[in-house]
């Protein structure tokens, strides 16, 4: 498997751009680059918010849907990523949503005494320490610090960053340093109340 | 898979805490890029989507048509009636009114130099100035002219509500059905100023008709009923986000035709 290849090989976002134009202009075989740019970032994100990749592939898949039944819509001259991110950061947080409805759902229908069992010191222990608690962590943040914390992870500077998500670098800060903060909450918080 | 899971282990706080189940995941049940990939162009091709001539064409044409309901409807309700206003308050009122209800229009409509729409402050100031400048233009330039600004007991505005909301939901409901699924960064303020665009179209219609220009009956039939458009743009923001597709169904034979999972 060859996913990260693919991330490192992602066109140049110019390039991409360009392809976007040619799509949008009716040329069918440029369908391709688009998707080599924007699968692996997207994927990536999507992975990284939902940690189930098999709904990431849906979330890849979904955001290149959208994208060609828009692809009329397309302004030219406009950079693809940032909707691209758009789109995806939009279809992440309805499936989280879907989740989360599905998990109440489930709680709801659970026994009584199953649902008002606490958790012993050691599980929650446990699971503030495995990285799946960090990762629901992440997955609750808000789509914008998702994607600053994702744009981060791919090495990007702060007015790469704001450029891909169309917005400022001190929007840019912003986000990053709340994400920071609420992970770092949701790592240590547990810690810090068992101390004396 | 190791690619993956070895990105995964790189360094950085999210990518640490998102490998785990991803990458498990992934060796379970993910496929490859390649099969993906061409997944994905199959479901394309399956669908065609209108190139952006003929999405232009549709533009004009879906627009043309709203336009042509909204001055059937005002034709119908009996055109332009001056009724005792002078030619040239009359004038300068609806060419003052026209002029921001299309600036509106144009702002709001227009997608700007990214796919991602206006920014949020453009959006609600286009939702907020647009009202109060029609109203200032009205009243101000009414109150310039004696008698004009004088109350109408008989008329406290319901007929103007009424034709304002027909003649605007037209425009409105072209705007929103043409950017609808394009993902705009915020689609229920891009919906409210979509939609208080529409409204503003219609003020400017009903202007032609509506000799009256006191305050009471200017909030009641012309400003609540683009405020109510703003409302329901804002309401049916959601049509605007990106949303989940149906994938076609695809032609027998065509390679790797396992649907988008829904």
């Amino acid at each position: 498997m060859d996913e990260l290849h693919h991330d490192d090989a992602a066109l140049e976002p110019s390039m991409a751009d360009a392809a976007m134009d040619r799509y949008a202009t009716g040329d069918d075989s440029a369908f391709g680059a688009i998707y080599d740019a924007v699968a692996p970032r997207v994927l990536a994100l999507a992975v990284r918010s939902l940690g189930d990749r098999t709904l990431a592939e849906d979330i890849v898949q979904q955001t290149l849907l959208n994208i060609h039944r828009a692809r009329g819509a397309f302004v030219p001259g406009a950079p693809l990523m940032p909707w691209a991110y758009a789109i995806a950061r939009r279809l992440i947080v309805d499936t989280v949503r879907r989740r989360r409805r599905e998990v109440q759902l489930d709680q709801a229908e659970e026994p009584p005494e199953q649902q008002a069992r606490p958790a012993t010191p050691h599980e929650e222990l446990q699971a503030h320490q495995t990285a799946g608690s960090l990762r629901l962590a992440i997955a609750a943040l808000p789509g914008p610090q998702q994607a600053v914390l994702h744009l981060r992870e791919e090495g990007q500077k702060l007015s790469a960053m704001a450029a891909t998500l169309g917005t400022t670098v001190t929007a840019v800060k912003l986000r990053l340093h709340r994400a920071m903060a609420s992970l770092r909450s949701a790592a240590l918080g547990p810690v810090q109340e068992r101390r004396p | 898979m190791k690619a993956l899971d070895a990105a995964h282990r790189a360094p950085g706080l999210a990518a640490d805490h998102a490998a785990g189940d991803a990458g498990d995941a992934g060796d379970a049940g993910g496929v490859a890029m390649d099969e993906m990939k061409s997944r994905i162009l199959a479901t394309v091709t399956a669908a065609p989507a209108r190139p952006r001539a003929a999405a232009t064409r549709v533009r004009w044409l879906v627009l043309g048509g709203a336009a042509l309901a909204a001055l059937a409807i005002f034709a119908l309700a009996g055109g332009l009636r001056p009724t005792g206003r002078p030619a040239a308050l009359w004038l300068p009122t609806a060419a003052g009114a026209l002029a921001i209800a299309a600036a509106a229009t144009a702002l709001a409509f227009r997608r700007g130099p990214s796919m991602l729409g206006r920014s949020a402050a453009a959006l609600v100031g286009i939702a907020v100035a647009t009202p109060l400048l029609l109203l200032a233009w009205k009243l101000g330039l009414s109150s310039l002219f004696s008698e004009m600004t004088r109350p109408w007991p008989g008329r406290p505005g319901f007929r103007c509500l009424t034709l304002s909301t027909a003649t605007g939901v037209a425009p409105v409901a072209a705007m929103l059905y043409l950017w609808r699924g394009t993902a705009p960064a915020y689609p229920r303020l891009t919906g409210l100023a979509l939609g208080t665009a529409g409204g503003a179209l219609a003020w400017a219609l009903v202007d032609l008709w509506c000799p009256i220009a006191h305050a009471h009956h200017l909030l009641l039939g012309h400003v609540l009923p683009l405020l109510a458009f703003g409302a329901i743009g804002a309401a049916a923001g959601g049509l605007l986000a990106a949303r989940r597709l149906t994938p076609p169904r695809l032609r027998p034979g065509v390679a790797n035709a396992r649907p988008i999972r829904a």
